[in-house]
């Protein structure tokens, strides 16, 4: 069975908007792919299913050889402790600091502070944040917040990374050094990284695999 | 802790906002208090003064007074029913005018049921239905002064009643008010939590200890108003109408510590539940 799968998932928001269609695919273990699609394509949907924010209208969804979709609330917090999301929107709290914000998953965790502090300190220097740590979110730039969003995603070694056009607020550099750094993790330490863009050009500079999404059915793939 | 209180150090606003209606809340709580117990005392005094006086017809047998008086005893208005007999009747009105036998003989004194209500303002109902009874030929419980005093007795319970009916929906206004605020402010950083995997408890506990903390200091605030107002106020009232009925400060500190501290805790714990419950619902 793969890492993650979908099986004719359709999702329909009130009052009757078909956000996914009967979306089937499957991604392996360590496996880098692309979700590419426009705006409104439904791949943040499509995130938010496998994250349980959302329930699908019709279909399965299995992660790591269990069916998510029907998962009781309860569980819930515990699949998403598993995962790494960058969220599009960001899901950022203005007066927490940098630190903070990256101690929270390990928190969750129940990792012990000292080596929650190291962990953190390993990813701020990895994103070069270092010296924003005690930086409330508020004060940090765009692309800041979006380092901060990928470092919290990282920083607990989650073996799913979902990310949500994560080079929105990037510059052409910085963007490069994001995906060189998701691209390693999915290769080094064969973690799984679902990368959501509407970013043509993306694709074209990272030889993955990439579903092709538009108006919430699966219109192909590229290997 | 630490996460309580660096939470607290970053919204202090929010914090001494919601202390402040806690004891807000506290202090209606306490004056609600005071006159329910201030009217419970006067009551209580009342209800012995005034007696439902029905004279038997001379024509009733003593078995069937007897029986009259259980069933009257078995109504759930009545307090007190005492049967008293004709010569006991003749007992209390020469030593209450201080005659002798010989100056009243001739005269006949009817026996008669004294029947104290448990509460005051049930004397008219019971005397009514007393009345329709057919056994006694007159059944009295004062004049019009005792009409107009039940009249004010029952205007003052409407009016105590209003009085908590206030403080009640004012209690759930600071509980929405509190919610809604810290929904808005809070609401972030519990939907934070809960998108990066925590359970509900871990991001409850927080702001659990929060509502804690700021309840018990605003019901301890609402005591020591308490304190502060009515150990001074009843030493005035005290000294200015010595006579009157006031209930004991000392009992009345004792009922407002346990009080205080119960509906701070209530309201604090209540708000931030409600909060949290609100911030979940909202992101899932």
């Amino acid at each position: 069975m793969a890492f993650l799968e979908f099986r004719g998932v359709s999702k329909v928001y009130p009052p009757g908007i078909r956000a996914l269609e009967k979306v089937t695919f499957a991604v392996e273990k360590g496996e880098f792919v692309f979700l590419q699609g426009p705006t409104g394509a439904g791949k943040t949907t499509l995130f938010r299913l496998i994250t349980q924010e959302e329930r699908p209208t019709e279909g399965e969804i299995w992660f790591s050889g269990r069916r998510i979709d029907t998962l009781d609330p309860r569980f819930v917090p515990f699949l998403r402790q598993r995962l790494g999301v960058v969220f599009q929107d960001l899901e950022i709290v203005p007066d927490w600091t940098v630190y903070e914000h990256l101690v929270a998953p390990l928190a969750v965790l129940g990792v012990n502070g000292k080596e929650a502090r190291k962990a953190a300190w390993a990813v701020l220097c990895l994103l070069g944040l270092e010296k924003k740590s005690t930086f409330q979110a508020r004060w940090l730039s765009g692309g800041e917040k979006q380092k901060l969003c990928i470092g919290r995603a990282l920083v607990h070694r989650p073996k799913l990374i979902l990310a949500d056009e994560p080079t929105g607020n990037l510059d052409a550099a910085s963007a490069a050094e994001v995906l060189n750094l998701l691209w390693d993790l999915s290769r080094n330490e064969r973690v799984t990284v679902i990368v959501a863009t509407h970013n043509e050009a993306l694709l074209e500079r990272f030889p993955a695999r990439a579903i092709l999404l538009e108006r919430g059915r699966i219109r192909g793939e590229r290997c | 802790m630490g996460r309580v209180s660096r939470y607290m150090l970053r919204r202090p606003g929010l914090f001494v906002l919601s202390t402040l209606s806690v004891l807000l809340v506290g202090v209606l709580v306490n004056a609600a208090v005071f006159g329910y117990l201030e009217a419970v005392r006067l009551r209580e005094h009342w209800r012995e003064r005034f007696t439902i006086r029905a004279i038997f017809r001379e024509d009733v047998r003593r078995e069937f007074m007897e029986q009259i008086r259980e069933e009257v005893a078995r109504h759930p208005l009545v307090g007190q029913v005492v049967l008293v007999s004709p010569e006991e009747a003749r007992a209390r009105f020469l030593e209450r005018l201080g005659l002798s036998e010989g100056e009243v003989a001739g005269v006949s004194f009817p026996a008669s049921l004294e029947v104290v209500p448990r509460h005051v303002e049930d004397l008219p109902e019971i005397a009514a239905i007393l009345r329709e009874e057919g056994t006694f030929v007159e059944v009295f419980y004062g004049g019009k002064e005792v009409e107009g005093f039940l009249r004010l007795f029952r205007l003052l319970l409407k009016a105590l009643s209003g009085f908590l009916l206030g403080v009640l929906g004012f209690g759930v206004f600071v509980i929405v008010v509190t919610t809604a605020l810290t929904v808005q402010l809070r609401g972030r950083e519990v939907e934070v939590l809960s998108l990066v995997g925590a359970p509900s408890a871990f991001s409850l506990a927080p702001f659990l200890f929060e509502g804690l903390f700021g309840g018990l200091l605003g019901g301890a605030g609402a005591y020591l108003l308490g304190l502060a107002f009515f150990v001074p106020f009843f030493r005035l009232v005290g000294e200015a109408f010595p006579g009157f009925l006031w209930v004991n400060v000392e009992e009345l500190l004792v009922v407002f510590f346990p009080l205080d501290l119960g509906v701070g805790c209530g309201v604090g714990v209540l708000g931030v539940l409600l909060g949290h419950w609100r911030a979940r619902r909202r992101r899932p």
